[in-house]
């Protein structure tokens, strides 16, 4: 038996005992599996690598961290609820073109940060309840916000998966914009009509507005929104306009954000807030943290290059299926991960069966739907935790839209050549 | 629900334990030259159809050219000119010429044209080298990373002019050339390296 | 009293912490030590980069030029290693070059540790050794560091969501890890970060010592797709041809590729573009760079034995030829400086009124034999 295979063996039994019998949480149980798996290849208990594995989300951890302040800042200042009354009043005679304006609202800021996350903690925030208000059960709400967030992360310009494939083979980021925005877009619109427009067809103006807060959006006015506006104003200048517009990394932008919206409503304790919004959020960031263990043991001991290697040595129909079920499941632990450890060796293994930049960015699409997959679902639990959900329910109403994205992925991939037209 | 997607995950990554069962050699193609034995030939290469002076040129505009050059300086051709942007008028006076074929996008760019000015001067050339009889030898020196669509375009347009091909054996992966060599009774050499190409050239271009 | 037991409870948990941490500093501070290179009688005199570009004075990033003159007339060569300290046949072949090279004619400058911060980290997830070790054919030892391509963080931090590059390339998302890498940012800048500051540093000694040919040595993981290639700037074209027809000539595969437009900032590229020296780039294989090794250990980084990518090679995936057995560090160092060997010759084909002349790698067989055992002289033989 290839020595590289009982290691992922123990590494997997060991995270699973863990997690399911002695009931540890994701995050230690994968140190436990990554230490195991490591003294079983003879690395001993290598301190260096849970070390360098910990510290490599530190980036993502520092955004995710700082939008949660900001998420909670305009939640308290009442920036959310007023934001969502101007738009139930203003576009509820149409539904469905309400639905697609909101779910692009969802995807903006994954287009500008290449990041779901991002997009639930910020316009995800402000949507939801809009979604919940107009009828949309909240299940169905969380999931549309979390896979409109993945097709933000999906749509050009910033689709950083797409960016480590493209890198991983020599090839420029260039031309993905339109293979990547048919397939985020098509995706986007179904997702959003299937799971909302059947709950909102006749929208009762009346009864909405009994449940709408009209008080902060009076009391305050315009400057209310500052925050809002703000955040966009500095995420997108800074990424237009770099060579004469400050640069403002993306956690900076969130604090300074989140710092106006103390300022420009109501007014909220902002020191306990600011604890409990942490205290939400740890068990996530520390997920993050044994997903980096775990990768750089997989890494270390071999394991990654085999599982690698074994799927590129699938016959073709079997390859297009582990392209779509374990790049996807790739994502439980990173789908940044998923993309360079996985995208580069099947875009080399499809190259010649079609249009080179389309095959490259749908791969880095199906990598984005792992933001989906449980334990570390960022988009998932981020959106669950928004509506005021367990993740399960949530992760259910994403299943259709799911399959359906994977499928359409698919087709298009047999059809690279065809859709060749989308590249320059 | 947490049991579930745990054991999907493993599954998933088990997935690859499918492939173990049918791993093995894939079969590489029948190479004719070994770095033991470098030459090759395919067919009789008539040595008096290529007088100087020659003039060596690139369609596609690959290092391929470069190394052209080095192998005509090193089987000691003195009487060619060397232009890989060499156009209709530079076949004034020249009786034969050698075509280094093959496309790179880093050369095109470097050369400050497009593929389409490539292909445009490229048919050109091969019109007024039609019309004004002139010997020509096609060199494909790339191997195989010099295959594909644009490459292959200008292989072809020189093949159909050409009295005599050298090839560097790796680009014959699918058996284009000798497909072709057999076809229309060129002859062919394939060599191992390019390197390997000065004695091939040395022998035919002696006087 | 409940605030209290709030309070041990917290510092329960940093003294755990601090357990932890306090063992794994000493590993990474131990990658801080520059490991010895030998001083043979050739050497005339080691500078100093900042010599060059004086910001870089007490930094981590300062690093030792060695000096080798012939006191004859003739050309100037330089010689990069460790550009990238991760890809470890060209950190090392410098280092070998430099403890065996003789020259007769003009001089030779070699960079062992050309971004010298590098070494001392390595890269996140890749799970990497941090030490390797070789055995000389003494029986003593002498033990390397693996690195990672980029600077330390530690050294230069944040990467900022866009830099521009003194020669115009623009780095921002993803790309925006390589402000940390010597070789994005060619010609450098004085005025720009530490790593900037490098680039401008081997520029300014290229320009102040007349240097007339460089070659910048690396390795590329077995998915890349210039391995055993030499790229070369334009006005290289000659020199680099016939280096390669000097190593074909030897049985060894050596192609060559044009710098494209897309290289900015890269050596052979922007070196070429804004110095008058021929700039060439070497890549040999190295299968512990790649995605796809097995088990991170010493067959995999100093035999370069990888059966998992030999198995994706026979699928067709990754189109080098990968060997069953494995190409050694050895045979790549070997090849490094038959390559550095070649290139001089190459040279002096085209340039033979102003030669350089060096001895000690002209028979690549013989240096793949002798190997690094050979190569590398005992430290304690320090004069």
């Amino acid at each position: 038996m290839n020595l590289e295979f009982l290691y992922l063996m123990v590494m997997l039994s060991v995270f699973l005992l863990a997690h399911l019998l002695l009931r540890q949480p994701v995050s230690l149980s994968m140190v436990l599996g990554a230490v195991a798996a490591s003294l079983v290849s003879g690395h001993g208990i290598p301190l260096r690598h849970l070390f360098e594995g910990t510290f490599t989300y530190i980036d993502t951890i520092l955004i995710i961290s700082t939008a949660m302040l900001f998420m909670t800042a305009i939640q308290e200042s009442g920036a959310l609820a007023a934001m969502n009354a101007a738009i139930v009043t203003r576009f509820h005679k149409y539904p469905a073109i309400m639905l697609i304006l909101l779910m692009f609202t969802i995807m903006f800021p994954g287009m500008i940060t290449g990041s779901s996350t991002a997009a639930v903690l910020t316009a995800g925030a402000i949507v939801a309840p809009v979604l919940t208000m107009i009828g949309i059960p909240k299940a169905k709400a969380g999931a549309i916000i979390a896979i409109g967030a993945i097709m933000g992360m999906a749509a050009p310009p910033v689709n950083i998966p797409a960016m480590l494939i493209a890198g991983g083979v020599d090839m420029p980021y260039i031309g993905f914009e339109g293979p990547l925005l048919l397939i985020s877009v098509v995706c986007a619109v179904f997702t959003v009509l299937f799971l909302g427009l059947k709950h909102c067809k006749k929208l009762d103006l009346q009864a909405l507005q009994a449940q709408l807060d009209l008080e902060a959006g009076r009391k305050y006015g315009l400057k209310l929104y500052l925050p809002i506006a703000l955040l966009a104003l500095l995420l997108v200048m800074s990424n237009a306009f770099p060579t004469w517009f400050p640069q403002l990394s993306t956690p900076l932008i969130f604090l300074i954000c989140a710092g106006a919206a103390t300022l420009t409503g109501r007014r909220f304790p902002v020191w306990e807030k600011s604890l409990s919004a942490m205290d939400t959020t740890i068990p996530v960031l520390s997920k993050l943290m044994g997903v980096g263990m775990f990768i750089q043991v997989l890494t270390l001991t071999g394991a990654r290059g085999w599982i690698v290697v074994s799927c590129l040595s699938l016959p073709q129909v079997l390859l297009y299926a582990a392209i779509a079920i374990i790049m996807p499941a790739f994502g439980a632990i990173s789908s940044y991960g998923a993309a360079s450890v996985m995208g580069v060796p099947f875009l080399l293994a499809l190259l010649y069966t079609g249009d080179q930049i389309t095959i490259a960015a749908l791969l880095a699409f199906i990598c984005c739907l792992g933001d989906l997959m449980p334990p570390t679902a960022l988009a998932g639990n981020y959106s669950a935790q928004i509506v005021g959900l367990p993740y399960r329910p949530v992760l259910r109403q994403c299943a259709i839209p799911f399959l359906v994205c994977i499928t359409l992925a698919l087709v298009y991939l047999q059809f690279t050549g065809a859709l060749a037209f989308l590249t320059p | 629900m947490k049991k579930i997607t745990a054991l999907l995950l493993t599954l998933a990554m088990l997935i690859p334990a499918a492939a173990l069962a049918q791993a093995g050699e894939a079969p590489d193609f029948e190479m004719n030259t070994s770095m033991e034995n470098p030459v090759f030939h395919i067919g009789q290469v008539d040595k008096t159809l290529f007088e100087g002076p020659f003039l060596v040129t690139s369609f596609g505009q690959s290092a391929d050219a470069a190394m052209l050059e080095a192998l005509m300086k090193r089987a000691r051709v003195t009487d060619y000119t060397f232009d890989s942007l060499a156009t209709v008028e530079d076949l004034e006076g020249i009786k034969t010429v050698i075509i280094a074929v093959g496309a790179s996008t880093k050369g095109l760019g470097s050369a400050g044209i497009s593929e389409a000015d490539e292909t445009a001067r490229a048919e050109a050339m091969v019109e007024a080298i039609k019309e004004k009889g002139l010997a020509v030898i096609i060199c494909h020196l790339g191997g195989g990373t010099r295959r594909g669509a644009l490459s292959d375009k200008y292989t072809m347009m020189v093949l159909e002019l050409a009295s005599y091909a050298l090839v560097v054996e790796d680009a014959n992966f699918d058996g284009m050339f000798t497909k072709y060599a057999e076809e229309h009774e060129l002859p062919l050499t394939f060599i191992y390296a390019i390197a390997n190409g000065v004695a091939v050239f040395t022998e035919l271009f002696a006087k | 009293m409940r605030k209290y037991a709030y309070l041990w409870k917290n510092l329960l948990a940093l003294g755990l912490a601090l357990l932890f941490v306090i063992p794994a500093s000493l590993d990474f501070l131990a990658m801080r030590r520059d490991e010895p290179i030998v001083r043979t009688d050739a050497l005339s005199q080691v500078r100093q980069l900042s010599d060059y570009a004086p910001g870089l004075t007490g930094t981590a990033l300062d690093t030792e030029i060695y000096f080798f003159d012939s006191g004859r007339p003739g050309g100037v060569f330089l010689v990069l290693g460790g550009t990238h300290p991760n890809e470890s046949a060209a950190s090392l072949a410098a280092i070998a070059f430099i403890e065996n090279i003789r020259v007769q004619t003009g001089k030779v400058l070699v960079i062992p540790r050309t971004n010298r911060s590098a070494f001392s980290h390595t890269s996140p997830l890749d799970g990497m050794q941090d030490f390797f070790a070789i055995t000389l054919d003494d029986g003593s030892q002498r033990v390397f560091r693996v690195g990672n391509r980029l600077t330390n963080p530690l050294d230069q931090w944040p990467d900022l969501p866009y830099y521009r590059g003194a020669s115009g390339r623009e780095l921002r998302t993803t790309e925006s890890v390589e402000m940390r890498n010597v070789d994005r940012l060619y010609p450098g800048s004085l005025q720009g970060t530490l790593t900037d500051q490098v680039c401008a540093g081997i520029k300014n000694l290229i320009d102040q010592e007349q240097v007339n040919l460089v070659m910048d040595m690396h390795e590329g993981s077995p998915e890349f797709r210039y391995l055993n290639y030499t790229m070369y700037h334009e006005r290289a074209k000659n020199v680099a041809a016939d280096m390669a027809f000097e190593m074909q000539l030897a049985g060894l595969e050596m192609n060559i590729e044009l710098s494209g437009p897309a290289s900015l900032g890269l050596s052979h590229r922007s070196l070429g573009d804004n110095t008058n020296a021929l700039v060439t780039l070497m890549e040999t294989y190295n299968p512990s760079m790649g995605p796809l090794h097995g088990k991170m250990d010493d067959e995999l980084v100093i035999d370069g034995k990888e059966p998992l990518y030999r198995q994706a090679h026979l699928d067709g995936h990754i189109p080098f030829k990968i060997p069953e057995e494995g190409i050694p560090l050895d045979v790549r160092v070997a090849r490094h400086l038959f390559c550095l060997d070649s290139l001089k010759t190459a040279y002096n084909y085209s340039f033979p009124e102003n030669p350089i002349e060096f001895t000690g790698f002209s028979d690549y067989e013989a240096l793949a034999q002798a190997g690094l055992g050979a190569l590398l002289q005992p430290v304690a033989n320090t004069p």
